[in-house]
């Protein structure tokens, strides 16, 4: 059934709440979808992106955020799940524009907590953080702030080994060939972390620059247009870009084995339909919000201050989240799409009846 | 008549203190600058590869200036850079060539940056990029290569792109077809070219940097026994010989000046040594022009001067009552780098010749 206005789509998705924020001085226009609040305040990556329409915002912000309530769950962590979506460009970020978006996040009292996300980073990260608290910045026992694309980027490498165990037999990623696409933040630290391993790489970003950053070092690596990537003869393919890439027709063009990637949602509309079609095509799809959860994964254990190298250890946690992922798919024979979904709404609801008991 | 398509074109040409930029719509320019670089602008990269962001950046700023939006630009067309022996024609910018500027296979020099301009900025636009002619263009036949010495071949090190379009306006000049010419072609500048071009190939060269006639900074041919005596007797080093004959040589030794202008005013003001010097200079062009008109059977189509330098009359003059006999004499002065680039890309773009693979 067509969704005619904003509560229908928030009750298809199960939404807690959604903001509409606008600052006409800055050009500020943005939504947080606030989807969980179960497990603890909702955590949500802060991306900015020019889409077309304010329809396509809210979907995009709704479906991200209830992707988030998933990624927390599954992760251990005490978050719900939100979206921060800001309608814009890259280059409309600055001082006031993202001071302005952390007076509106303050302003809600730490229900909702940011992180960096697609076209957001650290720096960006402390902007905000000038106007509240409520921001997510993973520093090490010194205090030093961590680059979370690093730990992300970690986490979603070993979550590739488990993949390749569950396929191959086998951790190790040498001689495996990755269509990589989108190396930025997250993707360019995958690509360190794979030539370390010694597999084989084939990029692509919208952004040349970052491809010849890569290039520069790695001149062994392979770039191609963007549109070519899809066709890469490959073992995984690493969406670490936008949402949305794997559709009906992208789908006819793969010649991978996996896919796993960075990338939030990265079937279209979330559909557990194409999970489904990818599954019947042989190629094991890593839930996104399973393996793209690196930096949550040590949000959640991060308790107290932790050195650099436990945090990456703590990281390291994706591989026994996708096995454990990979082993209820095949005890219940079903895909590890919804495998993980169940996990994460297992968690959720345990979690939710345990909260009826009141701490004295 | 069918109209043609408009075609945008970002035409790129980076030099070691300079980028020049332009915009064309088709055979039209719609803007042609030179960005300026200050040393310490530059001083600061370790590499000429290094500075593409910096180009980029600027580039972009310009397009903004001229309110260009970057969307509308059909194609990204650049000079460069020192790649492995070619044909010439229109390449597309591929990850062979970029990989090889990268890597400086072929040595380092500021026009490397073009095809990595062009490929970024194409890249971001969702256009393609090319480069046209590139200095290593090398269509010479096998018997114009031996030397006399097996260990050094000779090579082509030509003003390609100047040569090929001043070769596709003489022959159009001539109602003829490109393909079907014959000429001999002098690219008379701060270095000279003479070529055999037939049938649009350039089978014979005088060597740019260090052969043929010598020029307002070359010595162009030297007798080697004495030049070997001479870098031994002086105990010259290889760099300082280097930049004796290119850079130091030519009318620059001679004269001290590498500027032909200059060297005229002298000549009007009765400098008996700049007449001789100057006369000279035509003198070894003529020579080499006519040994080129040997390569091709002395059946030409037309001798053909171009560049800096044939908009001197007085050379030209000269150069012409030594080689008029062969055939007829056209003269187009100057060279404009940046039409033949965009003239290179829009051929593409119509159809009219299909890009190379590097």
């Amino acid at each position: 059934m067509k969704k005619e206005n904003v509560f229908e789509h928030m009750e298809e998705f199960e939404h807690e709440e959604v903001l509409f924020l606008s600052d006409k001085d800055t050009h500020l226009r943005a939504i947080i979808a606030i989807h969980d609040t179960t497990l603890g305040p909702a955590l949500g990556g802060v991306r900015i992106w020019p889409y077309k329409d304010e329809k396509t915002v809210l979907l995009e912000a709704l479906r991200l955020s209830r992707s988030m309530t998933y990624m927390g769950a599954i992760s251990g962590a005490d978050f719900g799940g939100a979206k921060a979506v800001l309608w814009g460009e890259r280059q409309d970020k600055n001082e006031a524009y993202l001071r302005a978006f952390g007076r509106f996040i303050h302003g809600l009292g730490g229900r909702f907590i940011a992180y960096a996300g697609l076209g957001t980073d650290e720096f960006d990260m402390g902007q905000i953080a000038r106007e509240t608290e409520y921001v997510l910045v993973t520093r090490d026992e010194n205090g030093k702030v961590l680059d979370s694309a690093k730990l992300a980027a970690y986490g979603l490498y070993w979550g590739m080994k488990a993949c390749n165990n569950c396929l191959f037999g086998i951790d190790s990623l040498k001689n495996k060939v990755f269509a990589i696409q989108g190396v930025g933040e997250v993707g360019s630290q995958l690509v360190e972390y794979l030539i370390k391993e010694g597999a084989h790489l084939v990029i692509t970003d919208i952004n040349y620059d970052a491809i010849k950053k890569i290039q520069d070092n790695y001149p062994e690596v392979e770039a191609v247009k963007p549109r070519e990537i899809y066709g890469i003869k490959c073992d995984f393919f690493s969406p670490c870009a936008i949402s949305g890439v794997i559709t009906e027709k992208t789908i006819e063009k793969l010649k991978c084995k996996i896919i796993a990637g960075s990338a939030d949602c990265m079937l279209k509309d979330c559909s557990v339909e194409l999970a489904e079609e990818l599954h019947k095509r042989g190629i094991l799809f890593a839930p996104d919000f399973a393996i793209g959860g690196g930096e949550l994964v040590v949000a959640a254990v991060q308790s107290v201050a932790m050195s650099k190298s436990s945090m990456f250890e703590s990281a390291r946690r994706i591989y026994n989240i996708m096995g454990m992922i990979f082993e209820l798919a095949k005890k219940e024979k079903t895909i590890p799409f919804k495998a993980a979904i169940k996990i994460a709404n297992e968690r959720i609801e345990k979690i939710a009846k345990i909260k009826r008991i009141q701490r004295h | 008549m069918k109209k043609k398509k408009i075609q945008k074109i970002l035409v790129l040409n980076p030099g070691s203190t300079s980028t020049k930029v332009a915009l064309f719509e088709n055979e039209k320019t719609l803007f042609s600058e030179t960005i300026k670089h200050f040393p310490f602008e530059l001083q600061k990269y370790k590499r000429i590869w290094d500075q593409y962001a910096f180009r980029k950046s600027l580039i972009f700023d310009l397009l903004e200036r001229h309110n260009i939006n970057r969307d509308s630009v059909d194609a990204v067309v650049a000079r460069g850079g020192l790649f492995k022996p070619l044909k010439g024609g229109t390449y597309r910018v591929n990850q062979r060539m970029i990989q090889d500027v990268r890597m400086a296979t072929y040595g380092e020099h500021a026009s490397n940056l073009g095809c990595i301009l062009a490929y970024g900025i194409a890249w971001e636009i969702n256009a393609p990029a090319f480069v046209v002619d590139p200095p290593s263009v090398d269509e010479m036949t096998p018997l114009a290569r031996y030397s006399g010495l097996p260990e050094l071949p000779r090579t082509s090190i030509v003003h390609a792109l100047n040569i090929h379009a001043t070769a596709r306006i003489a022959a159009k000049k001539l109602k003829k077809k490109f393909w079907e010419t014959r000429f001999v072609i002098a690219h008379l500048g701060g270095g000279t070219s003479i070529t055999a071009v037939r049938e649009g190939r350039i089978i014979d060269c005088s060597h740019g940097l260090s052969g043929g006639p010598f020029t307002p900074t070359r010595t162009g041919s030297l007798p080697v026994v004495e030049l070997i005596e001479l870098a031994y007797s002086q105990k010259l080093k290889f760099e300082e010989l280097k930049k004796k004959l290119v850079g130091k040589g030519g009318l620059v030794a001679y004269l001290g000046t590498h500027n032909a202008e200059e060297v005229e005013k002298r000549i009007e003001d009765g400098d008996e040594e700049a007449l001789k010097v100057y006369q000279a200079m035509a003198y070894q062009i003529a020579k080499e022009i006519g040994a080129m008109a040997a390569v091709l059977n002395f059946e030409l189509d037309a001798i053909v001067l171009t560049g800096g330098l044939a908009r001197s009359e007085m050379l030209t003059k000269w150069i012409k009552k030594y080689v008029n006999k062969i055939t007829r004499v056209l003269v187009f002065p100057g060279e404009d780098e940046l039409e033949a680039l965009a003239l290179g890309a829009l051929r593409v773009l119509r159809g009219e010749e299909e890009a190379k693979e590097y």
